[in-house]
């Protein structure tokens, strides 16, 4: 058996500029991979996430340096990979290439960054490409059902509020270029600028690379303006109907005041996975392996990426013709856990479910680096990276039902529908 | 440091015979065992002190005949059901049981295979390992599990309805397929997935769950001698299959003409999609094709990239096959942005083709594909996984050094080896053309 290690202590930390760099060699021959992230802000009420996401993708569409051909095959003929993101209030950026080749895509990330051409033919051309994303979103029941559950808790100045498909399209076709240049010079600088890399690191070859990149980029700070907390209508149904989608998307939830960052949001956590968090959970051993009305069905917390408080959420797929057994077999698997509680032996053994899969998650150097970074913006120290699974060990029973009680009202619960609905 | 344990001294289980090293490359050990035939796969990773343990069946929607169709993909269901020493009433149920340690478990079917497998701490390596071996030859398929699980599956197949783009991807398979069993979706079609009974699939069961019908792979931290003495002492007692299945596996008539479908959808979704007729994985003129679909559709340098996203016609493009046992489809989608026409990009698509059937690749784009297979390769080692995952597909596609000779085989491929399975393989009388647009639109 293997002797498991603290993986925390062989994370180097280093300030390079503005930028918080953490580096975790592992042993993996050849590959690097990283996971960074900038603090942007997008003002939601003015719409400007939509902004944000076409910035995102026209950031590697040519900058001052090269045109759009020349940057994809500098990547592509090293065979490396990065991607740019809109996430929220933050730009991400995530790659991987071999490890000779590092300090050049750092410094192709940087001119990426800190010099985009942002220029007309191509935003027209991006924005054609959003549209026919939202068309193709505007069919899917999932994405329909939960931005309406997202509706009824949030107002639009909250990160985990979702503007209907058809509001977005409209705004999307008010936008200009010139929309784009006016976020990028008052959004985009090195704004609490976090990058993890893992892989075959040689650690000095990564501090000159990001030392490169980052240290001379002068851009705005911004400052956030949305709020932290739902507003949510009172509990209600929503039916969102759609042709020909004879599976329904069926989404139960409702707001809490939570973030990620309190000292509830563990055991609260854990109890939702109980719930709903696998395939043993109580939901699918009920509903779909007992009662077989179901291909899937889930309980989580949404919505904590931005440090903002989020929501709880039941989801699941029903024929029409189950809707109501399936409706009132969920509910009634909430509302007796919710009254009960989770039993001692559920939670010891999601205890060992939580650690395990938590240790299997971190088995490729995208994933370590993805949570190295997603910890560090969380604000979290490099040690909660092993101090994670001790933490859930601790977990008392007593404390998991107070929470779960504490913030899970059965009563609470908005119920959104959507697909082909039954006459 | 490295996850991975010191290698045994001594190889008891291989000493004793009971194991045959078939051939050991590109750090994988390939051991038959001797009792019932069944391979083993050894791939040591260092990266965490997890593992990958994958069974695969050399069973898909392939192998299944008219009337009988989706039962791969039920059995696939049922096998989580249970088994004789894994299952509810003895309060060993193989989901609870392999997730109560963290595992990440799932089952996949395909044309030609139906993998098993789970990720986990390698300290419950052989919980994963005692789970297979029950239910390659003691799996339950009780009545009451499989009427439960086929509403389940029946949900299944509604939400595949609700995507049209799936849909369109089942009906170019089915359209291209007149014969063969690769004309069945992988679920199966709705009459029969309603209709099949318990006899059907135990039979199926009985034809195809043999340790010589299976492939285990195990990636990850691992001692070779460990994994070779847990597999004797759980695997070595089955017995190998007592007659080879009769597979219904037809070739398909050579096909004389373009064919084409157009379906509508309820959404504001266009779509179009190409399939061409192309040779089995094994075939030699595959790792060209490969080259191919990489100059084709890989990144922004490619060529459909350049005349479909960059142009403002397509949304998205892609391009490839998947690797399979017959002679299988070579696909091109392109998603197309609003206000654009099926016909124009259709007609880019075609004059693409032709231009490199043509002139054929420059150097640089083969220089490019080639780079970017080599970084592929090291990434495919990047996570236990990914790697079990790869050569799953390999060993479905009938053999599992696809993935230890690919990029041998891809570096020796020429421009004049792309030009010249571009000229045999993408031709009009190869292809069927799907398209989907707006109801009305």
């Amino acid at each position: 058996m293997s002797v498991i290690t603290r993986i925390s202590d062989r994370v180097s930390e280093v300030d390079v500029g503005p930028c918080r760099l953490l580096l975790l060699p592992v042993d993996v021959p050849q590959v690097v991979s990283w996971a960074g992230s900038i603090a942007t802000y997008p003002n939601l009420e003015r719409g400007e996430a939509l902004v944000q996401t076409l910035t995102a993708d026209l950031l590697d569409k040519g900058t001052r340096l090269r045109d759009r051909f020349a940057l994809s095959d500098e990547l592509e003929r090293r065979g490396a990979r990065l991607t740019i993101n809109a996430s929220g209030l933050r730009i991400s950026f995530r790659g991987r290439t071999l490890e000779h080749d590092m300090p050049e895509v750092m410094a192709l990330l940087a001119e990426i960054l800190t010099q985009p051409l942002l220029n007309e033919s191509e935003f027209v051309k991006a924005k054609a490409r959003l549209n026919a994303s939202l068309e193709h979103a505007r069919d899917s029941t999932a994405q329909r059902a939960q931005g309406a559950l997202s509706r009824r808790l949030y107002c639009t100045n909250h990160p985990a509020f979702l503007p209907a498909l058809e509001d977005t399209l409209q705004a999307l076709a008010t936008l200009s270029v010139d929309d784009i240049h006016t976020f990028y010079k008052g959004h985009m600088g090195p704004n609490d600028l976090v990058m993890a890399m893992t892989g075959d690191l040689n650690l000095d070859a990564c501090v000159q690379a990001a030392e490169a990149t980052f240290t001379h980029w002068a851009g705005q700070s911004t400052q956030a303006t949305h709020v932290e907390s739902a507003s949510p209508e009172a509990p209600g149904q929503v039916q969102i109907p759609m042709k020909e989608k004879p599976a329904l998307d069926v989404r139960l939830g409702h707001a809490i005041r939570l973030r990620r960052t309190d000292a509830d949001w563990l055991p609260l956590h854990v109890a939702t996975y109980i719930l709903g968090g696998n395939f043993s959970s109580r939901l699918m051993k009920r509903v779909r392996q007992e009662l077989g009305l179901t291909y899937g069905i889930s309980a989580h917390l949404q919505g904590l990426a931005d440090g903002a408080e989020g929501y709880y959420s039941t989801s699941m797929s029903l024929g029409a013709a189950d809707l109501a057994r399936g409706l009132d077999a969920t509910r009634s698997v909430i509302e007796e856990f919710v009254r009960e509680g989770p039993s001692a032996k559920e939670l010891e053994e999601k205890k060992t479910t939580i650690a395990g899969a938590y240790q299997v998650g971190l088995s490729t150097t995208g994933s370590i680096a993805g949570r190295l970074h997603s910890n560090a913006v969380r604000g979290l120290e490099v040690a909660y990276l092993d101090e994670f699974v001790n933490e859930v060990k601790s977990l008392t029973l007593e404390r998991v039902r107070e929470v779960l009680s504490k913030h899970i009202s059965p009563a609470a619960l908005h119920t959104v529908v959507a697909g082909t609905l039954p006459e | 440091m490295s996850y991975i344990r010191a290698a045994s001294d001594t190889d008891i289980d291989v000493e004793s015979g009971k194991f045959e090293l078939e051939e050991s490359t590109s750090g994988i050990e390939a051991w038959r065992l001797n009792s019932n035939g069944l391979r083993v796969l050894i791939a040591p990773q260092a990266i965490a002190p997890i593992a990958t343990v994958m069974i695969t069946y050399l069973v898909g929607s392939g192998d299944e005949r008219p009337g009988h169709t989706g039962a791969t993909h039920f059995l696939e269901h049922l096998m989580f059901k249970g088994s004789e020493q894994f299952n509810p009433a003895k309060g060993t149920d193989i989901f609870e049981l392999l997730q109560s340690v963290g595992a990440q478990v799932n089952a996949t079917t395909s044309k030609d295979r139906t993998n098993y497998y789970a990720t986990l701490p390698v300290q419950y390596l052989e919980l994963a390992l005692q789970i297979e071996a029950d239910r390659m030859r003691n799996a339950l398929l009780d009545t009451g599990d499989m009427e439960a699980e086929r509403t389940v599956i029946l949900n299944e197949l509604d939400r595949g309805l609700n995507d049209p783009i799936h849909n369109l991807y089942k009906e170019l398979w089915s359209t291209a397929y007149t014969t063969h069993p690769y004309h069945h979706p992988v679920i199966g079609w709705r009459k029969d997935v309603e209709s099949i009974s318990q006899d059907t699939l135990r039979k199926f069961y009985d034809t195809y769950y043999w340790p010589d019908n299976a492939t285990l792979s195990v990636v990850g931290a691992v001692d070779r001698g460990e994994i070779l003495s847990l597999v004797s002492r759980h695997f070595g007692g089955l017995p190998p299959m007592p007659v080879p299945p009769q597979r219904p596996r037809t070739t398909e008539p050579a096909q004389a003409a373009e064919r084409r479908i157009t379906k509508q959808g309820p959404g504001h979704v266009s779509v179009l999609m190409i399939g061409y007729r192309v040779c089995e994985a094994l075939h030699q003129d595959a790792a060209a094709l490969s080259i191919l679909e990489l100059i084709l559709a890989s990144g922004k340098s490619s060529r459909l990239w350049r005349r479909l996203t960059d142009t403002g016609l397509a949304a998205q493009v892609a391009a490839g096959a998947m690797p399979s046992r017959d002679p299988g489809l070579f696909h091109v989608m392109a998603m197309l942005v609003p206000g654009r026409t099926h016909a124009e990009v259709e007609a880019e698509i075609h004059e693409t083709i032709e231009e490199l059937q043509e002139t054929g690749p420059t150097p640089e784009e083969l220089r490019r594909a080639q780079s970017q297979l080599a970084a592929q390769e090291a990434f495919m080692r990047d996570g236990v996984f990914g790697m079990a995952a790869v050569l799953n597909e390999a060993i479905a596609a009938g053999d599992w050094r696809l993935f230890a000779f690919w990029r041998e085989h891809m570096e020796r491929v020429t421009a004049s080896d792309v030009t010249r399975v571009a000229q045999a393989y993408l031709r009009p009388d190869r292809r069927t053309v799907a398209i989907l647009g707006p109801r009305g639109g």
